[in-house]
């Protein structure tokens, strides 16, 4: 196990995690399965960083693609008739665990909305606002050209204050 | 980019700071067991060998059939030659042999 990669890695853990958690449609229990085979990959050497773009960015795009493949497995498993290994969301279930209900409410609608979105609208959305990436971070993670990033920002953004103000 | 996006960043500052409550460690999450089955993988391997047999055990049926046709095979006019007394033709004496058939009794 390289373990400098491994500090690095585990430097930015919860920006990870939160990263997996808005790939997986904020499914904990599967952001958790994510992170947990991406962290394998990284340590084992079966994905290699190659320095062409930042360790984050290059991390996250990783992250996207694990969570992609796991999504593709679900499938699989929905196919054979297996139960989905989703749980809900136990943090966000706990009912009055919130100091107010309005904040509690607002990140409903925002969460909901957000599930509304295309994937690559809700992917740009998530890694500018959420992660406090850069338009062309963003397109890096994602692997899409700038300018196809800043319409699905754009779009994305109208969409999401339109479906905000429906729920509101 | 984002100077009037006042109102979402403040929406986006709250789901974040709700998700990082429960964040399980990096060293949890790398030593626990994995969660992740082998069952969808082993269902496609499943379908692949139900279609292979679905579509090549027929052809293989039509290969074997065809085969001991061909062994099976007899011409339809085999029996004209079968005349009396072709038995003394396929049967034919060998001097030495018969030596000492009479030698033996």
């Amino acid at each position: 196990m390289n373990s400098d990669l491994a500090c690095l890695v585990a430097a930015t853990h919860e920006e990870n995690f939160a990263w997996a958690l808005g790939c997986c449609r904020r499914d904990r229990r599967e952001a958790e399965d994510v992170l947990q085979a991406v962290y394998l990959k990284v340590l084992d050497g079966r994905a290699r960083f190659d320095g062409r773009s930042s360790l984050k960015t290059w991390l996250f795009a990783v992250i996207r693609r694990t969570a992609a493949q796991h999504r593709r497995l679900a499938w699989l498993g929905r196919l054979r008739f297996i139960p989905l290994t989703t749980t809900p969301d136990a943090a966000s279930a706990a009912p009055g665990a919130d100091a107010t209900v309005e904040v509690a409410e607002r990140r409903e609608q925002l969460a909901q909305a957000l599930d509304r979105l295309s994937r690559r609208q809700r992917e740009v959305l998530l890694l500018v606002f959420y992660h406090e990436h850069t338009v062309e971070e963003a397109a890096g993670v994602l692997g899409i050209g700038v300018g196809s990033a800043r319409t699905h920002y754009e779009r994305g953004k109208a969409r999401l204050r339109l479906l905000l103000g429906e729920a509101s | 980019m984002k100077e009037h996006d006042e109102d979402l960043e403040k929406r986006f500052a709250e789901l974040r700071a709700w998700d990082r409550r429960a964040i399980p460690s990096f060293e949890a999450l790398v030593g626990r067991p994995r969660r992740t089955s082998r069952a969808p993988l082993l269902a496609v391997a499943a379908l692949v060998i139900a279609v292979a047999a679905v579509v090549l055990l027929p052809r293989l049926r039509g290969v074997r059939s065809e085969a001991v046709g061909i062994a099976e095979w007899q011409s339809p006019t085999a029996s004209l030659l079968v005349v009396p007394g072709s038995d003394l033709l396929r049967t034919v004496p060998s001097i030495s042999e018969s030596l000492i058939h009479l030698e033996e009794q």
